[in-house]
């Protein structure tokens, strides 16, 4: 098999995966028969993992070609040609779609197999194998994609099966809710992708014929005129900020930990929430002639990042931390790709689809063990009742909260050594600021992660937990895999001022030295900074240091501290825990009005007067037509013949 | 001296008339055996025409026979597959609805066999008797066909009343092949130039109203609503799809034959006065059509006023504007409305009960049937999308086609008219949607599960879904995609 | 002689069109109906149109307007009936009216181009020409009415059969 071949391969056999438990669930329910459980979950587990197999065969040949030309392209056909617009459907890997390649077939098979553990008594578990797959082949034709439109198709697939999967559960109405509030706010990022694309396409069709194709557009940058290309920047990433969870469109993503927990690992934490900064990165010759646009997205992620992080600090639900967490690290990626360090943004996503699955399915699997009990205020001492778990669980902790030598100290710092010394022309003050913003970010990150560690896993048992025991091999392999990709793909990237050779950026920098040489010119700007950037680092590490000591103080030595704390501070305390208020605040600053104007202007004035109007006199009109008609009518034949015969006369009147 | 008769290059092209009118009158004569069998033998020629017709899909070069009786080039092929397809369908949905009222008779299917073969010859001809001969051979069988629920007082209106003004359009049509003999001096269309302009115009306009009637256009689309309605739900898809398909498809042919200025068709086309009446008549039908679609309670009278409207839009393709006739818009859009069209009628029959020897088709019945049946609900609602040209249905790249094109001829009005027109669709397209899930009622609603109806709705959903989402592909490894289909027939006509 | 002939045959076919469609008695109007398709044979043996006239003859003054009548006399109106289908006022109006439209439409026509200028193909209407042409050169129309034929007789099978 070529590699082009496999290439398509890797994008059919998780749809034929998908089609196969689909028409199984179908034929199922038509006869009321129930598909054996096993069957289900090995045509789901196969499909990733001969994707995993192949996709490493892709790396391997790219690893084999000549530095900067290491393509694998598969034209697979034309999908509309309607004259003056053309589309063809092409599956491209390069280095940066290998990497994700790699990290969503291969976590993605992990989750897969972890499935059929957590799945094990659900009754609709073959529709949840069939949504999962399907998820899998818009991942990655999303990433696969060479062009925006198949981006842009794989980016409502993948919306679509989160959407379905949140309401996995959709006799649960809240659950139900959730989805549908995961849809109608990714709409509103959607949108701004979409008039990006628009916008493209308009203004290379001045020069030609207008083109999504990411290649094209980077070879035909020059056309765009400066304040386009902000625009477009600025469009683009609106789609980004809901896809990818930023603030103010972040609010779906909690909600979104309604569905299944490896939902929760492989979408909205591994996967598709890091579309965003895939797509950032994918556009990155772009955002490099934008720097108002860069600014914009670096600003947003680095608040996003403290923002959700210190919502964090409050959650008792463990899968609610998570999903903050994953929020604050996904600002912490958007830091990267917006001051220009694309391959660190990309490492990040790389190191975080380790430890967040694994924290994750580390969840997913207290819960199983707790009988869906989410609350770690009734969890407690799981880490003798779970060892496995338990232990990766820590790891996997140590590393999001930045402890050398793990995976996310490495990125982490990576990302904030990148701010430190980047630059923004139309922000200046935005690299610095976001640097700040986010080691402050991985303070409370420690601070919260230690928390919730602490109290789930040490301590006295509580609650439910007394009778806890380990999870099956379906949990437990997985989560020890994840935990060490946690540990050690850290090391790819082992930046060179400590000795490494940072592989990861020098893998990636082929694809973006159109732009300007990434992180490594900037680094070279600031040659004389490795004495900072050791600095930096060490303060990294006290930082971890410190969050984890203080959640150790609060946590598991003076345990009243918090209590107190918040009874001294009600109103903070409060504000903090519900989230400060932010859905609220979206919700009476968008939500609610234009719910409201829709009611007031357009339901009672637009709608009823005007459309409504309009439509009735349209239905009095055709009415008054057919009284008018029938007057002559009554659906007699001589009436017709005679309408028939007079319009015959008018017409041979006009035109003779 | 003379020519041989027969040859073998007539055989090809006249070979899929031969076999439908021969299978026609075999499945008839099984009738007198009373045979239940009827729409298998009507299916095994039906299946035979498109063996024969296959090979002329690829056609160099047409085929002219008999001063233009038979013309046989890649657009007569593929209008006759897409008038075969639709026989196909109504072979397919037939059955059931026949045998549950208990007159499942081998007849009827010969009718529809006899009037396949009139509607081929329709489309592969420029001989203006062989013209009007098939116009007939194709509307009378459908006369008949029209009044065969004899239980239903309506069914026997709904015959009688397209039979007279059937009667007074062939008349027409006829009167105007006249004054085109009159004016020309032959009644071969392709070879008619010059002749004295008064007469050519007045006969050609006269022949393009047979026209009009039969697809149903604003004003002469009176008898539509009540023979859809009136007809078994059968007859009335088999009538909506492939009349339209004939005559929209003769029409392409005569319309291209008048790119010569001499020729009294291009008098309609780009004549100071004629030249406005087909825009006016393509704004009426579309407007008319959708505005009284709009209060229709009961789905097939819905349906028969949206069949209006979509001739409406077909229309737009017809008009020349600054370019040429949209050959490729319409021919595609008429496949997408063969689809839709055939699938939601599919829906009816399944869906449709009897009172009293009355066939009821009221929306309102429905409630709640896409819950009950889910299979149905999602069919329909892929066809009524499809209808309002929703993408990704093959009815939005349709309409996408016709109107872009239209734009491009310089008919930027025309087509703010007809897109004004889709939208106003949708609101009525979409109640019986609304009505399928929206509302629920505890009264039962007998479903016919036919596995013949199953599959007729399914192969039009998969079809619309497919053409919607990839026109540039064909469905079968090896078979080419729709457009390409679509413009290779295009680029047969002159 | 011919153009004699012509407008005598003309002005008896109109004539009697007139009464066909006034008369209020169906037998009257049948009547008057087999005048006018006389009338118009005798148009067509004036165009030495042979064959045709032959045919006008047989098949329409003769066959047609027998089925005609017997149809008239299987109806059996009553008297009152009859009269409803008399001239009236508003009919006679309407008529009236159209025919002035038609009459002003050739006008119009006519005065736009100055008059019609049809082609006069020479024409052969013997019934050794018309089967020579019908069997060579029109066989394939020919054997398409034969199918119209067949599928028109099946139709009416059909609708008159007593029960499926």
């Amino acid at each position: 098999m070529t590699v082009e071949t496999s290439l398509l391969w890797i994008v059919l056999l998780p749809l034929l995966g998908a089609a196969v438990n689909g028409i199984t669930a179908a034929a199922a329910a038509r006869w009321g028969k129930k598909v054996p459980h096993g069957f289900s979950g090995a045509v789901a587990v196969a499909g990733p993992t001969l994707a995993f197999l192949l996709a490493v065969g892709v790396f391997r040949a790219l690893q084999g070609m000549e530095e900067g030309h290491a393509l694998v392209v598969n034209e697979l056909f034309r999908w509309i040609d309607a004259g003056r617009f053309r589309a063809d459907v092409t599956l491209l890997a390069d280095p940066l779609s290998a990497v994700m390649l790699l990290v969503v077939t291969g976590i993605g098979g992990l989750i897969h197999y972890y499935s059929i553990g957590y799945m094990s008594h659900d009754e609709g578990h073959t529709r949840y194998f069939a949504y999962l797959n399907l998820f899998l082949f818009f991942m990655l034709m999303l990433i696969l994609g060479d062009s925006l439109l198949t981006l842009f198709v794989g980016w409502e697939g993948v919306g679509l099966c989160s959407y379905l999967l949140i309401g996995f559960w959709f006799e649960d109405t809240e659950k139900a809710q959730a989805g549908m509030k995961a849809f109608v706010v990714n709409r509103i990022g959607d949108f701004g992708l979409l008039l990006g694309m628009l916008l493209i396409i308009t203004t290379l069709s001045a020069g030609g014929e207008g083109t999504l194709v990411v290649r094209e557009i980077a070879h035909r940058l020059g056309e765009f005129p400066p304040g386009v290309l902000e625009a477009v920047g600025l469009l683009l990433f609106a789609g980004a900020v809901g896809k990818s969870a930023q603030i103010p469109l972040y609010i779906w993503l909690p909600d979104a930990m309604a569905g299944p927990t490896p939902v929760s690992a492989l979408i909205h934490a591994a996967t598709m929430v890091t579309a965003g900064v895939y797509m950032i990165a994918r556009m990155g010759f772009l955002y490099d002639h934008a720097p108002l646009a860069s600014g914009v997205v670096l600003v947003v992620g680095a608040a996003t990042a403290l923002f959700a992080a210190i919502i964090g600090i409050a959650q008792n639900d463990i899968k609610k931390v998570l999903a903050y967490s994953t929020v604050s690290q996904l600002g912490y990626m958007m830091i990267g790709v917006g001051v220009g360090a694309y391959a660190a943004g990309i490492f990040h996503v790389f190191t975080h689809a380790f430890f967040k699955a694994c924290l994750f399915l580390g969840a997913g699997s207290v819960i199983h063990a707790m009988h869906h009990e989410q609350d770690i205020r009734k969890m407690g001492g799981l880490l003798k009742k779970m060892p496995l778990t338990g232990w990766t669980f820590l790891v996997a902790t140590l590393a999001i909260a930045g402890f050398p030598p793990l995976s996310g100290f490495f990125s982490k710092d990576e990302i904030l050594w990148k701010a430190f010394s980047g630059e923004n022309a139309a922000l200046p003050w935005a690299p610095r600021f976001a640097w700040l913003l986010g080691t402050i970010a991985a303070l409370l990150t420690a601070f919260y992660m230690f928390r919730l560690f602490f109290t789930a896993f040490l301590g006295k048992p509580r609650g439910k937990a007394v009778e806890a025991h380990e999870s099956s091999p379906f949990f437990t392999v997985p989560l020890v895999i994840l935990a060490l990709g946690a540990a050690l793909t850290g090391f790819l990237g082992v930046p060179s001022v400590v000795g490494g050779s940072n592989r990861f950026e020098h893998w990636l920098a082929p694809v973006f030295e159109t732009s300007h040489g990434g992180g490594e010119a900037i680094g070279a700007a600031h040659a004389g900074g490795h004495g900072v950037e050791i600095g930096l680092m060490a303060g990294a590490v006290v930082i971890a240091l410190l969050g984890t000591l203080l959640a150790y103080f609060l946590y598991v030595k003076r345990k009243e501290v918090p209590g107190r704390i918040a009874e001294r501070h009600p109103a903070l305390y409060t504000l903090v825990r519900d989230k400060f208020y932010v859905y609220e605040a979206v919700f009476a600053a968008v939500i609610y009005p234009v719910v409201s104007l829709s009611r007031r202007l357009l339901w009672r004035i637009v709608d009823v007067r005007i459309v409504d109007g309009i439509v009735n006199l349209a239905g009095h009109l055709s009415r008054g037509v057919s009284y008018t008609l029938r007057f002559v009518q009554t659906g007699q034949v001589q009436t017709y013949a005679f309408i028939l015969f007079t319009a015959l006369g008018i017409f041979l009147w006009k035109v003779l | 001296m003379n020519p041989p008769l027969v040859t073998g290059d007539m055989l090809r092209a006249a070979i899929p008339f031969i076999l439908l009118a021969a299978g026609g009158t075999v499945v008839s004569l099984a009738g007198a055996w009373r045979s239940k069998r009827g729409a298998l033998f009507a299916a095994l020629f039906l299946v035979l025409a498109f063996w024969k017709l296959f090979p002329l899909l690829d056609l160099e070069k047409g085929i002219e026979l008999w001063d233009g009786a038979v013309v046989a080039d890649r657009m007569s092929a593929f209008l006759g597959g897409m008038l075969l397809l639709s026989g196909l369908f109504a072979l397919i949905v037939s059955p059931p609805v026949l045998r549950r009222e208990g007159r499942n008779r081998a007849e009827y299917y010969g009718l529809i066999l006899f009037s396949l073969s009139g509607m081929v010859l329709f489309v592969s001809t420029t001989n203006l008797l062989v013209l009007f001969l098939a116009l007939e051979l194709m509307s009378i069988p459908l006369y008949v066909l029209s009044g065969y629920n004899r239980g239903d007082d309506r069914s026997g209106e709904a015959a009688l009343k397209y039979f007279l003004l059937g009667s007074f359009s062939s008349a027409i049509l006829l009167y105007g092949a006249a004054l085109l003999f009159g004016a020309t001096g032959t009644i071969n269309m392709a070879a008619m130039t010059g002749g004295d302009p008064l007469l050519a115009t007045a006969g050609a306009f006269l022949v393009l109203t047979g026209f009009l009637f039969k697809m149903a256009a604003v004003p002469f689309h009176m008898w539509a609503p009540d023979v859809y309605d009136g007809a078994p739900t059968p007859i009335t898809s088999f009538m909506a799809t492939s009349v339209k398909i004939a005559t929209f498809g003769a029409l392409l042919r005569i319309f291209s034959l008048a790119g010569g200025a001499a020729n009294p068709f291009a008098h309609i086309l780009t004549g100071e006065n004629a030249a406005k009446i087909l825009p006016w008549l393509a704004v009426m039908t579309m407007t008319l059509g959708n505005v009284c679609a709009l209060t229709q309670t009961n789905i097939k009278r819905m349906l028969a006023y949206s069949s209006i409207a979509h001739a409406g839009y077909l229309l737009l393709g017809l008009i020349p504007g600054s370019g040429a006739v949209d050959a490729k818009g319409i021919l595609y859009y008429l496949f997408a409305y063969l689809l839709m069209t055939t699938g939601a009628f599919t829906v009816v029959i399944a869906l449709s009960t009897r009172d009293k020897g009355r066939e009821v088709t009221g929306v309102e019945r429905y409630a709640g049937i896409g819950f009950r049946r889910p299979f149905l609900g999602i069919a329909m609602a892929v066809f009524l999308f499809s209808l309002a040209g929703i993408p990704p249905t093959a009815g939005f790249f349709g309409k996408y086609l016709l109107f872009s094109g239209a734009v491009h001829r310089g008919l930027t009005p025309l087509v703010v008219v007809a897109v004004l027109n889709s939208a106003l669709s949708v609101y009525y397209y979409l109640r019986p949607v609304v009505v399928f899930y929206m509302r629920d009622t505890d009264t039962p609603v007998r479903v016919d599960d036919a596995l013949s109806l199953r599959v007729a709705s399914l192969a039009a959903v998969v079809l619309l879904i497919w053409f919607g989402c990839l026109p540039n592909i064909g469905s079968l490894p090896g078979v080419p995609a729709l457009l390409h289909w679509v413009g290779s027939a295009a680029a047969a006509l002159p | 002689m011919e153009s004699v002939l012509f407008w005598i045959l003309s002005v008896v076919a109109v004539a009697s069109a007139v009464l066909t469609v006034s008369r209020s008695n169906p037998l009257a109007s049948a009547l008057s109906l087999t005048v006018c398709l006389v009338a118009v044979a005798g148009l067509f043996a004036t165009l030495s149109a042979h064959f045709l006239f032959i045919i006008q003859l047989l098949v329409y003054a003769g066959a047609v307007m027998v089925l005609v009548i017997y149809v008239i006399m299987l109806l059996n109106l009553k008297e009152r009936e009859m009269k409803a289908l008399g001239l009236s006022g508003p009919r006679v109006f309407v008529s009236s009216l159209v025919a002035v439209f038609v009459v002003a439409l050739l006008a119009r026509a006519q005065s736009g181009s100055g008059g019609f200028d049809p082609v006069s193909p020479v024409l052969d209407g013997s019934a050794r020409r018309v089967a020579e042409i019908i069997f060579t050169s029109y066989v394939y129309p020919f054997e398409v009415v034969s199918i119209l034929l067949l599928a028109a007789v099946v139709g009416v099978v059909v609708l008159g059969m007593k029960k499926f």
